[in-house]
């Protein structure tokens, strides 16, 4: 069987093998790029070239930039990292606290009831008149 | 071949690009993607520096396979309209013509994208590069009869198909 055989209203006009052969071949005609197909692609010209062949120092250049960033950013990462987290260990913030009473002390010697003998020994007069002696000045003398 | 020189390769192309072509397009049923295919694929052989290639043709075959199957995972459906007519058809044909044309030749298009790829391909070589029975057994390995009776059979297919669509032939 090579033919459809009519069945419906398009009776009349329904296609046969022997048409399709007749439709193809205008269908493939229309179809084919010939002319297109004639012209082979053009290979990349001189002009192309010399774009591509100033790239590579621009991609250097953008290679380089990169790499300097990497590198700097990091350092610079630590640095800020180091900077903020110095003040904030425990050590540290002992350090600083007894730091601080040490300085506190030693400025309230001079003023302080607390005996300390070599403070004591200090005179704090021009006559002589030595701390532990400034304990035994009555400040409301004998009527 | 490899480091090929411009002279072999336009040779190459003109002996070679309808075939593709047509192979390509059996592939993807769209003739402009299919000339796109063959135009890229012609493009990388100009840019191949690597390893000597033993059988140009199932080279470009291969590289142009790898672009329309990429082409059509990227969906690039532009709409064409009269796609390829105005390389052919002269100016004498009324607009209204040639967007009958252009219409005629969608339809058949459809029809043969239902077909299977087997007979799509039968009909393309046949059709598009007239090629004999024989030459297509050589390509398609098997005997001209088998290739004939394919042949018959891609046909009917069609014809079916274009009839269940209402195909008007005028």
């Amino acid at each position: 069987m090579t033919e459809t055989q009519p069945s419906n209203d398009h009776a009349g006009k329904m296609l046969t093998e022997a048409a399709v052969d007749g439709l193809l071949l205008d269908f493939f005609r229309l179809e084919v790029p010939a002319t297109a197909l004639s012209q082979p692609p053009t290979r990349p010209t001189a002009a192309v070239s010399s774009v591509t062949a100033v790239r590579p120092p621009e991609h250097l250049a953008k290679r380089l930039a990169v790499a300097v960033s990497l590198t700097v950013l990091p350092l610079c990462l630590l640095l800020m990292f180091a900077g903020d987290h110095r003040p904030q260990s425990g050590s540290g913030i002992a350090e600083k606290q007894n730091t601080q009473a040490a300085s506190d002390s030693e400025q309230l010697l001079p003023v302080s009831s607390v005996p300390d003998a070599k403070k004591a020994a200090v005179p704090v007069d021009e006559n002589g008149l030595l701390l532990q002696e400034t304990e035994q000045i009555q400040l409301n003398p004998e009527k | 071949m490899t480091d090929s020189q411009p002279e072999q390769i336009e040779a190459f192309y003109r002996a070679h690009s309808r075939e593709l072509w047509a192979l390509f397009y059996s592939m993807c049923n769209d003739p402009e993607r299919a000339h796109d295919a063959v135009q890229e694929a012609f493009v990388r052989l100009y840019d191949y520096h690597g390893q000597p290639v033993r059988d140009l043709k199932a080279w470009l075959l291969r590289v142009g396979q790898n672009w329309l199957r990429d082409a059509a995972r990227r969906k690039s459906n532009s709409v064409r309209l009269l796609p390829g007519l105005d390389d052919h058809t002269s100016s004498s044909l009324t607009a209204d013509q040639k967007m009958q044309l252009s219409e005629r030749q969608r339809q058949i298009r459809g029809a043969l994208q239902q077909l299977n790829e087997d007979d799509r391909r039968v009909l393309v070589m046949k059709y598009s590069m007239d090629w004999s029975s024989a030459q297509m057994a050589t390509v398609m390995d098997c005997s001209a009869a088998a290739v004939d009776m394919r042949l018959s059979r891609a046909r009917r297919r069609l014809a079916e198909i274009l009839n269940e669509q209402g195909f008007c032939n005028d």
